[in-house]
């Protein structure tokens, strides 16, 4: 440890230019009652090249659709997603295999990620094999290389899983990860099923892969304290929008959305109480509402202890109120949220 | 709620201990716990010595590593673990009487009505077939004898008092009609119907969005001061802990290694793995900036070292540190299972 962590050299891509842009991103789901879920309902952002672009929002704002849809594990029902500059959507199979292995996804759950029945090793050159890349011989060379790169002893790979730990089984799902050479990954809720203790041991290691390698990720998590502490720009999911979009920072301690401020004072602060603030808890009522029928306007209204007639009528507009912090309320401010009204 | 009434057969019985009970009492007492499971291959020791207390009405936090023994201490103290498999040794005294040797008939008594239990997911707790209605009312009615009118106007108002807007309407629906707060709500409220003596709630709001965790939270925390009910709170959560509780237990690969009132211990810890874990809150470190983490892992129930079990993860860890390490007092109020407690100066959650 106590390596400096610095933004990567990057010497292949411009910083600040965009490894996946969406635009007006749409994916719906049909159940099984012939109705609609709106998981994900137009929305637009770009990720920079070797930025950690961090994704919050509660459970069932679509955090995990959008994941999957930027490594086109889904199709958008509607808008496009670019690598690139090119449109997902238009490119030829062959063209579209080649550029799709870039773009790779870690699940939260390292246990169910791994074949009990298979060694890690056997696990780790299988993507390899799909592709049908190299010989058995380079495959298993690349995986024990990718084991190495993320912390583990060569031993690992004759192993089965339930001899690892669930750290040491996380490691084995980013080494896997990493033997495709993406450029880029999506981290749903990577450290969720970990321990305390062992968590900032994996986000190093997120950090220092980006060091060396120029990754650039898309960071899901509902950890606001994780995402504050490893994201350069942070993104608030609410019902399938966005609600706000901004340097983790701004996002972080001085939001401008109602949500994004109602969900930072939620979090419990493991403080003694007279460090604490005592009143900074927002009382938000309710929960999310269904994305089968969200409500009229903004998303937010029928908890926003701001809404007012305008909310119930209007979708707020995207609005860029400081330099890049973007947020959709049609009363917040660069001072910040509306206050209730 | 119910005070207003004259006789009431669910809070008349918790009159006469009241709310200023003497801050020494203790309403459970859980003395030298053991617990070990038998499997195929002979008999695996989780917990060791386990001891601690809860007062009366009082809030306390048990945290520590996955697999530690939180679950298992918590089912241990109901009964609710496999009978056939399971070894224990020691005391749990609750208001003096044992609950280990107390006769299944007398522990059915106990169960729901002075101790009740909160689950993670409360999918586990209801039953799917059952109105809401029918399981809060018959949680009543196991206990007490009530109409089913009245048990029903109970019902109704146990929904009101944890926010389940339009109760009397909600009392007749399926717990599959709820959402996940307003199921983990139905939990509470089937946890106080019969207003226990002590709650132990098991990670009740790991499941929940931080939005819902913050309203669930304060809702056992105002309602267990407003009915004196005590509450043990098992969570990996440490802020939880810090905003609901009066004491923390830590515990390590089956022991308690730290008994401290919660501000003292998030200040200044006493054992080497609290202070590792409060290190390991993103919060504590600058951005961009490596995190702490504790190296290493537990060891398997089946492998623990002989002296201090955390000794392989300890950065203070010394040849002396291969002794048994008995908890030892460690401060006003406070213990700690380390023999260097008081060398060391170790850092809590305050920079
Ligand atoms: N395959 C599917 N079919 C139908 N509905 C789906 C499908 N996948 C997701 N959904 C719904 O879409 C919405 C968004 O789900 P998603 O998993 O993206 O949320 P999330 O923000 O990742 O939540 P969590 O924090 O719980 O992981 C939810 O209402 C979910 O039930
Ligand atoms: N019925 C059982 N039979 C055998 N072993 C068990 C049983 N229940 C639990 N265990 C084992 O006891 C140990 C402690 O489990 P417990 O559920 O108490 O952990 P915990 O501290 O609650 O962890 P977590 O934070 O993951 O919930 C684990 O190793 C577990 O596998
Ligand atoms: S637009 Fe209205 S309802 Fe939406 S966040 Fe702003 S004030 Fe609240
Ligand atoms: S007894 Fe030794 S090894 Fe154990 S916690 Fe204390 S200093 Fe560390
Ligand atoms: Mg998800
Ligand atoms: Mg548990």
């Amino acid at each position: 440890m106590g390596v400096q962590v610095a933004k990567p050299d990057l010497s292949t891509a411009a910083a600040g230019e965009a490894v996946v842009t969406v635009e007006d991103l749409r994916i719906h789901f049909a159940t099984r009652d012939g109705q609609t879920v709106k998981a994900v309902d137009g929305v637009s952002f770009a990720i920079r090249a070797g930025e950690t672009f961090g994704i919050i929002g509660e459970s069932g704002s679509g955090k995990t659709t959008v994941g999957r849809a930027l490594v086109g594990l889904l199709r958008p029902s509607g808008g496009r997603i670019l690598y690139g500059d090119r449109d997902v959507g238009s490119l030829s199979t062959r063209e579209y295999r080649r550029l799709r292995r870039d773009y790779q996804i870690i699940f939260q759950d390292p246990h169910a990620a791994l074949n009990p029945r298979m060694t890690i090793l056997s696990s780790m050159v299988e993507p390899l094999e799909i592709l049908g890349e190299g010989t058995a011989d380079s495959r298993r060379r690349i995986a024990l290389e990718a084991l190495e790169r993320a912390g583990l002893a060569p031993e690992i790979a004759a192993r089965y899983p339930h001899e690892l730990s669930g750290g040491q089984k996380q490691r084995v799902n980013i080494a896997r990860a990493l033997t495709l050479r993406p450029k880029f990954i999506v981290c749903d809720e990577v450290v969720a099923a970990l321990d305390v203790s062992i968590r900032g041991d994996i986000l190093n290691l997120f950090a220092e892969l980006q060091r060396e390698l120029g990754l650039t990720y898309a960071f899901i998590t509902h950890d606001i304290s994780v995402v504050a502490h490893i994201s350069d720009r942070v993104g608030v999911m609410y019902l399938g929008r966005l609600a706000e979009l901004g340097p983790a920072e701004a996002v972080t301690e001085r939001p401008l959305h109602p949500y994004t401020q109602a969900l930072l004072s939620a979090e419990p602060i493991p403080l003694p109480s007279d460090l604490r603030n005592k009143n900074k808890r927002i009382r938000l009522s309710g929960e999310i509402p269904s994305p089968v029928s969200p409500p009229s306007g903004c998303r937010f209204r029928t908890r926003c202890p701001a809404a007012t007639e305008r909310c119930a009528q209007q979708a707020p507009e995207w609005r860029e109120l400081a330099p890049d912090h973007w947020v959709a309320c049609h009363f917040a401010t660069p001072d910040g949220p509306p206050t209730a009204a | 709620m119910c005070s207003s009434k004259a006789v009431d057969p669910v809070t008349a019985r918790r009159e006469p201990s009241g709310q200023a009970s003497a801050a020494n009492e203790r309403l459970l007492d859980v003395q030298g716990l053991s617990i070990s499971f038998r499997n195929r291959n002979g008999e695996v020791a989780i917990t060791r010595d386990v001891s601690f207390f809860v007062r009366p009405g009082e809030r306390v936090g048990v945290v520590g590593e996955s697999g530690c023994g939180k679950s298992v201490t918590g089912l241990s103290i109901l009964r609710l673990l496999p009978e056939r498999s399971t070894r224990i040794q020691g005391r749990i005294l609750f208001e003096g009487q044992d609950l280990v040797t107390l006769p299944a008939r007398r522990m059915r008594q106990i169960r729901g009505r002075d101790i009740s239990m909160i689950f993670q997911e409360p999918m586990t707790a209801l039953d799917p077939v059952f109105t809401v209605g029918e399981q809060l009312s018959e949680a009543l009615r196991t206990h007490f004898k009530m109409s089913a009118k009245e048990a029903r106007e109970r019902g109704i108002e146990a929904l009101a008092e944890v926010g389940i807007p339009a109760p009397a309407r909600r009392y007749d629906e399926y717990p599959h009609h709820f959402s996940g707060g307003m199921r983990q709500r139905v939990m509470i409220a089937m946890a106080l119907i019969c207003r226990p003596k002590l709650i132990i709630a098991d990670e009740p709001t790991t499941a929940l969005d931080v939005t819902v965790q913050a309203q669930i939270m304060d809702l056992l925390c105002e309602l267990s001061e407003s009915t004196g009910t005590a509450l043990l709170l098992i969570t990996h959560d440490l802020g939880v802990v810090a905003e609901s509780c009066s004491r923390m237990l830590t515990m390590y690969a089956g022991e308690v290694v730290e008994d401290a009132p919660v501000d003292d211990v998030l200040r200044r810890p006493r054992h080497p793995y609290t202070s590792g874990l409060l290190r390991s809150l993103p919060r504590l470190s600058v951005r961009g900036q490596p995190l702490p983490s504790i190296p290493g892992r537990v060891p398997a129930p089946n492998r623990m070292p002989v002296g201090c079990r955390f000794r392989e993860r300890c950065p203070y860890a010394v040849s002396a540190c291969e002794q048994y390490q008995a908890i030892q007092p460690a401060g006003p109020d406070r213990q700690a299972r380390c023999w260097r407690h008081d060398q060391l100066e170790l850092p809590g959650a305050v920079n």
